[in-house]
């Protein structure tokens, strides 16, 4: 094969490639498994919390202290806040959550230590058990954030 | 001192380095030296040009070894990720020893050092490489005393880097501890960003506006790249070189801050998360966009080292072609390195 010829192979591979693996590398990200909003970590389920925006759109955290983050750099009111009970599982609305700050760290990136509760008593354990205190006005998480009235 | 597979790898690519360099700088300053003599006899210009192809030789040793080192000491890093607890990323890696009181507070300055150096190590090592491919096809080797400054250059660059790499490998690290793990989090506060200059020029143009100096620039400079190329084809003497350097020079903060503010969020789907080093395990095809700019802008800075250092009558024609070539190939790598960025960016 002549040097023309070859030129014109190298350059189709170097085309292929330029334009074949953006295609593929996002294609193979989207399938993944989408991790926190803020930073992209796996998300444990016991912590995860969500955020759904003025626009309808879940996102989700692998913690409280990334999701307060990324709302305040997002600086709009948020349709609701999920959190997740830490002793149930269960996810319900952040407004009737009760917050502890703990030593206890559930994210060693972020370092967390807020940690979220659906009965009083069992926030109330916790803080005891774990030298905490229950948050309450302005020091709980997502005060400002989240919109008075759900139905908005 | 953490060992694994990488570590132990680097540590033997460090000692090789180490090793060539000092051959490299022992024999560049022997063959300088022995340059200066003028009453040499036919034995010793003998030696000295045997000395000259054993030094040729350790030099693209040393340049495959310079080249090898760069990417591996990103594997390195991003080996290192799992023994911290707190460390998502390289980011987090690089911030192990900030409010050390031990050994361990010299880790991030060593961190910034190597990662200076590589390139700086590879750029010399394309320049002597260039020279040397002019110098081979003359007959009187014209260059040679352009050729063994740059050897001697890269040598020490080598040397510096290998000594500096040792250092940070042999440093104990598992005990520092780690004041954030993330550039999302904690040093970054509401700014966002780890790097303030960027945040300022982000935050002063605005993401669209960011985007599109980013565009506008890299099209002028291949655009640019072109015309200077069609320019020296036809005539002998062409202005413009220091123009089309500068050009290139300009460019790469634009794009290293639209790669930070714009492109690595989007790649990585994470509006807030201004982070490259998180391309590496997340977008690995990301990262051969970054690198075809850099070799772009690698490709304008040999081609002028070409235009300045082989400027004699012997290698005219020969560096011509050279630089003609360089420039041909600085000019796709922007290209095909836009390409990738924009089918990124955009189907993210």
């Amino acid at each position: 094969m002549n040097s023309q010829g070859s030129r014109w192979i190298v350059r189709g591979i170097g085309l292929l490639i330029v334009i074949g693996l953006p295609i593929v590398g996002t294609w193979l990200r989207r399938q993944s498994d989408e991790g926190c909003a803020l930073d992209g970590i796996r998300i444990d389920p016991m912590f995860e919390v969500r955020i759904i925006d003025a626009r309808d759109v879940e996102h989700r955290f692998c913690c409280l202290q990334c999701a307060v983050w990324w709302a305040q750099r997002r600086g709009e009111k948020s349709r609701q806040v999920l959190v997740t009970d830490e002793t149930s599982g269960r996810r319900f609305d952040a407004r009737s959550a009760y917050f502890v700050r703990s030593g206890v760290i559930t994210n060693a990136t972020t370092g967390n230590r807020v940690h979220a509760f659906q009965s009083r008593s069992d926030a109330e354990h916790h803080a005891s058990v774990s030298r905490g205190t229950i948050l309450s006005g302005s020091s709980r998480p997502f005060e400002n954030i989240a919109r008075d009235d759900p139905a908005n | 001192m953490i060992l694994n597979a990488y570590a132990v790898l680097s540590g033997f690519v460090v000692v090789l380095c180490a090793i060539v360099a000092l051959l490299v700088i022992g024999l560049a300053c022997q063959n300088l030296r022995s340059r200066r003599r003028a009453d040499s006899s036919p034995t010793e210009r003998t030696e000295s040009e045997n000395r000259f192809y054993l030094l040729s030789l350790l030099s693209t040793w040393l340049l495959g070894l310079s080249l090898i080192s760069w990417p591996l000491l990103y594997l390195l890093l991003q080996s290192y990720v799992p023994h911290w607890p707190g460390v998502m990323c390289i980011y987090g890696v690089t911030q192990i020893g900030v409010g050390s009181s031990g050994a361990g507070r010299f880790l991030p300055g060593l961190i910034a050092a190597l990662q200076l150096l590589k390139p700086a190590a590879v750029f010399v090592s394309g320049v002597w490489w260039v020279l040397y491919r002019i110098q081979r096809g003359t007959q009187t080797g014209p260059l040679m005393g352009q050729i063994l400054l740059t050897q001697f250059a890269f040598g020490v660059l080598a040397l510096t880097d290998a000594v500096i790499e040792g250092a940070y490998l042999v440093i104990p690290k598992k005990e520092e501890f780690l004041l954030t793990g993330c550039c999302t989090s904690g040093v970054s506060g509401l700014s966002g960003r780890s790097t303030a200059w960027l945040a300022t020029l982000s935050d002063g143009l605005g993401p669209t506006w960011l985007s599109v100096a980013f565009y506008l620039v890299n099209l002028a400079l291949v655009l640019g790249l072109w015309c200077f190329r069609g320019c020296c084809r036809r005539r002998e003497n062409t202005p413009g070189m220091s123009l089309v350097l500068l050009g290139a020079v300009l460019a790469a903060p634009l794009t290293v801050a639209y790669l930070i503010e714009v492109a690595a969020p989007a790649v990585l789907r994470l509006p807030y998360h201004h982070c490259l080093y998180d391309l590496i395990p997340r977008a690995p095809d990301m990262v051969l966009a970054i690198v075809l700019f850099v070799m772009g802008t690698c490709c304008v800075g040999w081609a002028s080292a070409v235009r300045w250092l082989a400027d004699c009558p012997e290698t005219k024609n020969l560096a011509r072609s050279e630089q003609d070539w360089l420039l041909s190939t600085g000019a796709s790598c922007y290209v095909g390195a836009l390409v990738m960025t924009i089918l990124e960016v955009h189907l993210a």
